[in-house]
């Protein structure tokens, strides 16, 4: 329970944040402004609008993750008010779960937000919402919360920048780590080709949680991609909350 | 041990340096002992300590060597801090919840009920003075309204302990005045109350037992009655005597200040006391008082610290 | 009073100096009319490259690749030397007409035609960049995104109407086949194009039978495959393919487009 307390306030507290309304505004914006670029494209206005809808929906679910997910524990360090609920009796882990959870909801806010404002543009365009978006709206929710863990626990113990390019980097490591399994193939020298490897499953590979192609232009996709794609996300998530944890129970909070 | 409110044994806690940099002894070997019901004044310079073993005692911080024990639990476990409030150095709160709010959240960590969670919210918002200030944003409070709203939070779950660190140092006169009838209250009510401070006089005011740390160690610690008295640094002897008489006695004009017929006369040592007696029978003079001139609290703290 | 004067005097300072602006720079656009040189392609990297730079983002990078084209493809049709607009305006012997688009330049002698005359532009082409532009940009599109039919089909056939180059456009659907095996529109173009470009009906056949057996393909595509087995003429086989597609399109204006050259192929035949 005390997790949930820890949860609730948090979600107050990015609730109340400026800067995360700020960018909500924006991707909403940006979401029917496809409606008029949708236009310029002879007649795939529809393609045009889920593709700007969940794109906008991961970019500023990145932005919010990096933003907010960060400042979550640098704040909390920096302006030492961690020290009031860390002297109470509660588990750290339970700190950094709460943390975490709190976020998740406000971005599940945010996603749902998101996604209704998509609907909306389809539903003018097409005259109906495709439903069909929701496994690719489901894996983009999972990859943000991914970027949060990282988030999370590069702040755990790094300073904000490096925390923030280190998240971003593995963004875009993420997004890589396909053209990475490639690489792995042309390459059959046996040292070379081990590290190259370990590397491939050490970092997240983002693009299991891509949908958003297969999802908009009905691509037959394989027949467990969303559940264990889901799988993939939740236990990887798991691992970095046990590791932020871990970080965070042996910090000295100076 | 049952009445250790705190008990430290050995506790040591060395910072370690940057790349290239050398360790620092933020505290080195601290046997500590806290009775319960009394209140316990931590005294020192900046960069003594006083803050690294406060950090110890609720678990901010991990020690390097040694042990603590929290009303006779050891502080390994969340457990410890059940009974325990803390109000740390210049508290930083959530800017983002209302005062009522931020009360209402902490008291949920302590697991208490719906009823007692907004009876005793109200309450402590009243005593520390922000009853009104209750909707307002924490972001907006000045430094005292935050330092008062400290205190709320730390009275939260009732605790028996109560650890302070420089609990009145953003306080105006009135404030740490109304402060220091909470902690005298408190006192009755049986707490035990630990806090630092720079501020001596309010220590001397309120403290039963005093502790000093300078570097990392702790040089002195007693009752401060004890730690006072024990330091009688002369006695200052008033007596009458007729100005003639004076002339032709054997008193000298060393430590003598003298106003028409009243003399005064600081003697170095205590012993001397008697035989000094003695002699101002003979000469004829009439003793008015004999006063002990023992160390104020600053100069016994000044004393420990080498300067 | 002297506080208002200042206000005033501010507000009119600031009007000046952005009329200044305003009209400085209007002066310098009209000594200089803007020339449309769109040169994206040379500086974009390869489609693979793009593919991996777009970080999961492939399908909007897409979008916008064929926001470009579809834009410049806009601004061309507007510009007197495009053939297409020119074939529009001209509204000819549509015989001539189609014998003109089929016939590269090249295998003829440049002869000089009178202006607004498509065949000039045709003859001039290279020179339009439609070609250097388009279809370097749908190959780096297509790779980025090798399920967006739509491009391959613009490509392959609106911008070879336009152009004749047959082997841009053959080399484009048959990249868009690979990618989309099921889709029935990337064996009938190619069949349609070893047709009326190669005359090559045996290939014509094999394309159009493959794009049979593909699910959602046109009822009109078994009779045209009768029909290339029966020998007849060009025209009526146009027609018949014109009528299928007829069949097959909502698009007002493809429509009406179709119709239009119906009913010249029909008034030919009459």
């Amino acid at each position: 329970m005390r997790i949930a307390f820890v949860a609730w306030n948090t979600f107050k507290e990015t609730v109340r944040n400026r800067v995360m309304v700020n960018i909500l505004i924006f991707a909403v914006g940006l979401i029917l402004l496809s409606l008029v670029v949708g236009d310029w494209s002879l007649g795939h206005q529809v393609k045009v609008i889920k593709d700007f809808g969940l794109s906008a929906m991961s970019i500023f679910g990145l932005l919010i993750a990096i933003f907010i997910g960060i400042r979550l524990m640098v704040q909390e360090l920096e302006q030492r008010t961690i020290y009031v609920i860390a002297s109470k009796p509660i588990h750290r882990w339970e700190i950094v779960v709460g943390k975490y959870i709190g976020l998740g909801v406000t971005l599940a806010v945010n996603v749902v937000l998101m996604s209704l404002a998509l609907w909306g543009a389809d539903l003018i365009m097409e005259g109906k919402m495709d439903l069909g978006l929701v496994p690719a709206i489901l894996l983009i929710y999972v990859e943000i919360l991914l970027i949060v863990g990282f988030a999370l626990f590069f702040s755990s113990f790094a300073a904000p920048t490096l925390s923030a390019l280190l998240t971003l980097a593995v963004f875009i490591i993420g997004h890589l780590s396909e053209f990475l399994r490639e690489y792995v193939q042309l390459y059959p020298d046996k040292g070379f080709h081990w590290l190259l490897k370990c590397l491939y499953y050490v970092v997240p590979n983002l693009e299991k949680l891509n949908l958003k192609m297969a999802v908009v232009e009905q691509i037959e996709r394989p027949p467990h991609a969303v559940s264990y794609g889901f799988l993939y996300g939740v236990a990887y998530i798991t691992l970095l909350l046990f590791l932020t944890a871990a970080v965070f129970a042996k910090k000295d909070f100076k | 041990m049952s009445n250790l409110a705190i008990r430290t044994e050995g506790l040591t806690k060395i910072y370690k340096g940057e790349l290239g940099q050398k360790s620092i002894v933020g505290l080195e070997d601290l046997n500590l002992e806290v009775f319960e019901g009394e209140v316990f004044a931590f005294l020192g310079p900046n960069g003594a300590g006083k803050t690294t073993t406060i950090k110890l005692l609720t678990r901010l911080i991990y020690p390097t060597k040694g042990k603590v024990w929290i009303l006779g639990r050891q502080n390994t476990t969340r457990l410890s801090m059940e009974k325990v409030g803390y109000l740390p150095e210049q508290p930083q709160l959530y800017g983002y919840l209302t005062g009522g709010e931020f009360l209402d959240f902490l008291s949920r960590i302590f697991g208490l009920d719906s009823e007692v969670r907004k009876r005793r919210t109200a309450e402590l918002l009243d005593r520390v003075g922000l009853g009104r200030q209750k909707d307002l944003l924490i972001r907006n409070y000045s430094r005292g309204m935050m330092q008062r709203l400290g205190l709320a939070q730390a009275l939260i779950n009732d605790p028996s302990l109560l650890i302070l660190d420089e609990p009145m140092a953003s306080l105006d006169p009135i404030g740490r005045k109304d402060f220091r009838d909470l902690i005298l209250e408190l006192k009755r009510q049986g707490k035990t109350i630990f806090f630092s401070s720079h501020i001596l006089s309010d220590a001397e005011m309120i403290a039963d037992r005093v502790g000093i740390l300078n570097h990392g160690r702790q040089v002195s610690v007693g009752r401060l009655g004890d730690l006072v008295s024990s330091q009688v640094t002369s006695v200052e002897v008033t007596f009458v005597l007729d100005p003639t008489k004076l002339s032709q006695s054997d008193l000298g004009t060393k430590d003598v200040v003298v106003q028409a017929e009243k003399v005064l006369v600081h003697l170095r040592e205590e012993e001397e006391v008697p035989d000094f007696l003695k002699r101002i029978e003979r000469w004829g003079g009439r003793v008015v008082s004999v006063v002990p001139q023992r160390k104020s609290l600053e100069e016994v703290f000044m004393a420990e610290i080498g300067r | 009073m002297k506080a208002f004067l200042k206000k005033a005097v501010f507000v009119v300072v600031l009007c000046c100096l952005g009329f200044l602006i305003h009209r400085t720079q209007w002066v310098l656009d009209k000594s200089k009319r803007i020339h449309f040189v769109d040169t994206t392609p040379v500086f974009l990297p390869r489609g693979e490259v793009l593919k991996w730079m777009s970080m999961g983002y492939r399908g909007i990078v897409a979008d916008w690749l064929w926001i470009r084209c579809v834009l410049y493809y806009g601004r061309r049709a507007i510009d007197e030397d495009n053939p297409y607009y020119i074939y529009m305006l001209e509204k000819g012997n549509p015989e001539k007409e189609f014998e003109a688009i089929r016939t590269p330049p090249e295998s003829k002698e440049t002869p000089s035609y009178p202006r607004g005359d498509f065949r000039s532009a045709l003859a001039r082409r290279s020179s339009l960049g439609l070609v250097d532009y388009i279809y370097p940009m749908l190959d780096r599109l297509t790779t980025v995104d090798p399920h967006f039919v739509f491009p391959y089909i613009f490509g392959g056939v609106y911008i070879l109407i336009g152009t004749g180059e047959k082997e841009d456009a053959m080399d484009l659907l048959k990249k868009g086949y690979v990618a989309n095996p099921s889709r029935w529109e990337f064996p009938l173009y190619l069949g349609w194009i070893e047709w009326w470009f190669f005359e090559n009906k045996e290939k014509t056949q094999e394309y159009m039978l493959q794009a049979v057996s593909k699910k959602g393909c046109p009822t009109y595509v078994p009779g045209l495959i009768v029909s290339l087995s029966r020998n007849i003429g060009r025209t009526e086989f146009a027609k018949l393919y014109l009528e299928g597609m007829l069949k097959s399109t909502e698009n007002p204006e493809v429509r009406k487009q179709i119709e239009e050259l119906l009913a010249r192929i029909s008034e030919e035949g009459s």
